[in-house]
């Protein structure tokens, strides 16, 4: 390129309404693999720019979108005027294409005290249409080991967030709730898109899972005659509407998101399962932030089994009821959780921004919830019956759009006996939070 | 284990019998079924699909006592013995030491015997074993776990250094263990004389398996057909005990 001096965008943004503009040309500087009628998909919509406003206001969110659907790692639209005609512009994009092949080890030490040793590798835009692969290997000292091997191809097209994807992995997972340990050999593929004009997210996913439930020695029998092999074929379909400006912690916006899962064509597990989740936040004054949030549940059996201990609904955890412990409320026996059918949370929470503003916040927080057994003749009453409550206060960090830890200090208020408490000092780190 | 408590609610939980147990597992439930009918306690069977999970030592069978749980058949005359029923107070020492011996037999070598049957002769693997460990799972299930319980059991064999066996020297181990077990019965009501004890439940449970089972090969049945003293107690335990 030509030695050139380029403004930001700001300086002539909605400045020139009126300017018209004839798009000449889209020239890309830095590809080397990426195809290109994968470039040419994501950018045509800016010929169509008929003011030079629109036109560095596509350019910009063209540049966005090559990076937010791994097309590029880095993308920069620089617009120039055309030497050849007045009214003719010509767009830059200044791109770095993704690495081509990414890789890591990793050792660490999981929650239930096994050393682990796991390697990594993967590949961004590998077909140079934006496709995706990863993969991981995970040896645990004990002699167990992990893998999950994924890729994802993304629908390419102006504005366009759309995407299939396949997962196979294997999984180990320790659940003190039950006293148990679950394996987990699985296949899931999946479809992310949007609908209704863009105004509406809808996922699918199609789950193919082999699970081992193996019952620990002080499980009670209730869950060991769960224990064993299980195939649950399931379909899961979701639409929300999310117009939350952050996704971990929203200081505006609602979200609104309702869920079915069917199991039971092929397979053990033969159930239907609806999940609604309501969220809302809105700023008041000084800074503070109410939000609230509602998770309701319900599951029911087809055919004359059991619903399966491992796809019934749990409640508690740092993540939903805060100050119980980690899916302990829902039906007891002896010192396990076999959950419930239904169940139903609301957390209602109040954050003040700290510094930094976008990552630190007070909180405080008033958590509700309650179940219903996967037998109930009257899930409301049962609901009303088994209401557990708790409070608290403390920090939460928000990475990004990466992930959330909280530090609360936590009073349960209303609980039964028997229930696994947890008060005082807290640390709960995730993703998807109540 | 908790031997004081009463004799209440006592569930025995096996595999599905008739479609899913294997020869080795099917003897003892029929064993342990057999020695609680002797003692006359009370007692319910259970089929599950999934018994050796339920089990906390993957043990089968599994016997329940309230919230109790005894595995396998040892175990479990272990347990009842020690609530004072005893179906050996009659016999010497000698006697109870040569009990054990036959069970001790019975345990191991016609276990292995039925092991290498089940799981190394190819056909017998094709057309019983495969069957039934899959029939309680669903495609792909059905062919993987099989899969993965015959590697299981050809390790053990190695481990017991069986693998290089032929049939024959399997027939003849075989014959070894029919042979020192009908000596013992001779002429005799039970295994010890008059009356049963639980190497007599195991006895049954074994031969009751070897004379009922369907497999592609007959030679074990061949050879137990000459100690028609095994073939008659067998009757006559299952007429005393299952036919009322």
């Amino acid at each position: 390129m030509p030695e050139k001096t380029f403004h930001k965008a700001q300086t002539i943004r909605e400045k020139a309404p009126g300017v018209p503009s004839i798009v000449e040309a889209v020239q890309f500087h830095g590809v080397r693999c990426t195809k290109n009628d994968a470039l040419v998909k994501e950018v045509s919509e800016l010929y169509r720019s008929k003011t030079l406003d629109e036109l560095v206001h596509n350019s910009h969110l063209a540049a966005r979108h090559l990076q937010e659907v791994g097309l590029m790692d880095n993308a920069v639209a620089l617009i120039d005027t055309s030497p050849d005609s007045k009214e003719g512009y010509v767009v830059n994009f200044l791109v770095r294409e993704p690495k081509s092949f990414t890789a890591g080890v990793k050792a660490g030490v999981s929650t239930n005290g096994d050393a682990d040793m796991s390697f990594n590798a993967g590949k961004q835009s590998v077909g140079g249409r934006g496709e995706s692969i990863r993969s991981s290997y995970t040896y645990t000292v004990r002699g167990d080991h992990c893998f999950n091997l994924s890729a994802m191809k993304p629908f390419l097209g102006w504005q366009k967030y759309s995407n299939v994807s396949a997962a196979f992995f294997r999984s180990l997972a320790h659940m003190p709730w039950n006293q148990s340990d679950l394996d987990e050999n699985a296949a899931i593929l999946g479809y992310s898109g949007q609908l209704f004009d863009k105004k509406v997210l809808h996922e699918v996913k199609l789950n193919a899972i082999w699970r081992t439930l193996r019952a620990g020695r002080d499980a009670a029998f209730s869950v060991r005659e769960h224990a064993g092999h299980t195939l649950k074929f399931s379909l899961e379909n979701a639409i929300a509407v999310d117009t939350r400006d952050r996704p971990i912690l929203a200081s505006r916006g609602i979200l609104a998101r309702y869920a079915q899962e069917y199991a039971g064509v092929f397979g053990d597990a033969s159930f239907v399962k609806n999940t609604v989740d309501l969220q809302a936040a809105a700023p008041l004054p000084f800074g503070f932030i109410l939000a609230a949030s509602l998770q309701a549940k319900h599951l029911k059996g087809l055919g004359d089994r059991e619903v399966h201990i491992l796809d019934r609904c749990y409640l508690g955890g740092q993540q939903d009821v805060r100050g119980f412990g980690l899916n302990t409320i829902g039906v007891k026996a002896d010192a396990s959780c076999l959950g419930g059918g239904a169940t139903v949370a609301g957390v209602v929470h109040l954050y003040r921004p700290l510094v930094p503003p976008d990552m630190l916040f007070a909180h405080a927080f008033l958590a509700s919830g309650s179940y219903a057994s996967v037998h109930a003749r009257n899930v409301v009453q049962q609901l009303q019956d088994s209401q557990r409550v708790s409070a608290g206060v403390g920090l939460a960090f928000v990475f990004k759009s990466i992930f959330r830890l909280e530090l609360n200090y936590t009073f349960p208020l209303k609980y039964v006996m028997g229930d696994s408490l947890i008060p005082g000092f807290h640390i709960g780190a995730g993703v998807n939070f109540l | 284990m908790n031997a004081a408590q009463d004799w209440e609610d006592v569930s025995l939980f096996t595999p599905y019998l008739n479609d899913q147990a294997l020869m080795y597992d099917f003897a003892n439930c029929l064993a342990v079924q057999t020695f609680l009918r002797m003692t006359s306690l009370p007692f319910s069977v259970r089929q599950r699909p999934n018994v050796e999970f339920i089990s906390p030592n993957a043990v089968i069978p599994l016997l329940k006592i309230n919230k109790t749980l005894i595995t396998g058949f040892d175990a479990i005359v272990d347990f009842v013995n020690k609530k004072g029923v005893i179906l050996t107070t009659h016999l010497s020492e000698t006697q109870i030491a040569d009990m054990r011996a036959n069970i001790s037999l019975m345990h191991h070598l016609l276990k292995t015997v039925e092991m290498y049957i089940l799981w190394k002769h190819d056909e017998t693997y094709a057309k019983v074993t495969k069957p039934r460990v899959g029939s309680v799972y669903h495609w792909p299930l059905s062919s993987i776990i099989p899969f993965m319980r015959r590697r299981a059991a050809l390790t053990k064999l190695a481990d017991k250094e069986w693998d290089t066996k032929t049939m024959d020297e399997v027939g003849e181990q075989a014959d070894k263990v029919f042979r020192a077990l009908s000596a013992q019965l001779g002429t005799q009501k039970f295994l010890t004389g008059d009356l049963p004890t639980e190497a007599d439940a195991l006895l049954f449970g074994h031969m009751y398996t070897l004379i009922t089972v369907r497999l592609p090969l007959t030679n074990i049945t061949n050879i137990l057909k000459k100690y028609p003293n095994l073939i008659d107690f067998t009757k006559r335990v299952e007429q005393l005990y299952f036919k009322q």
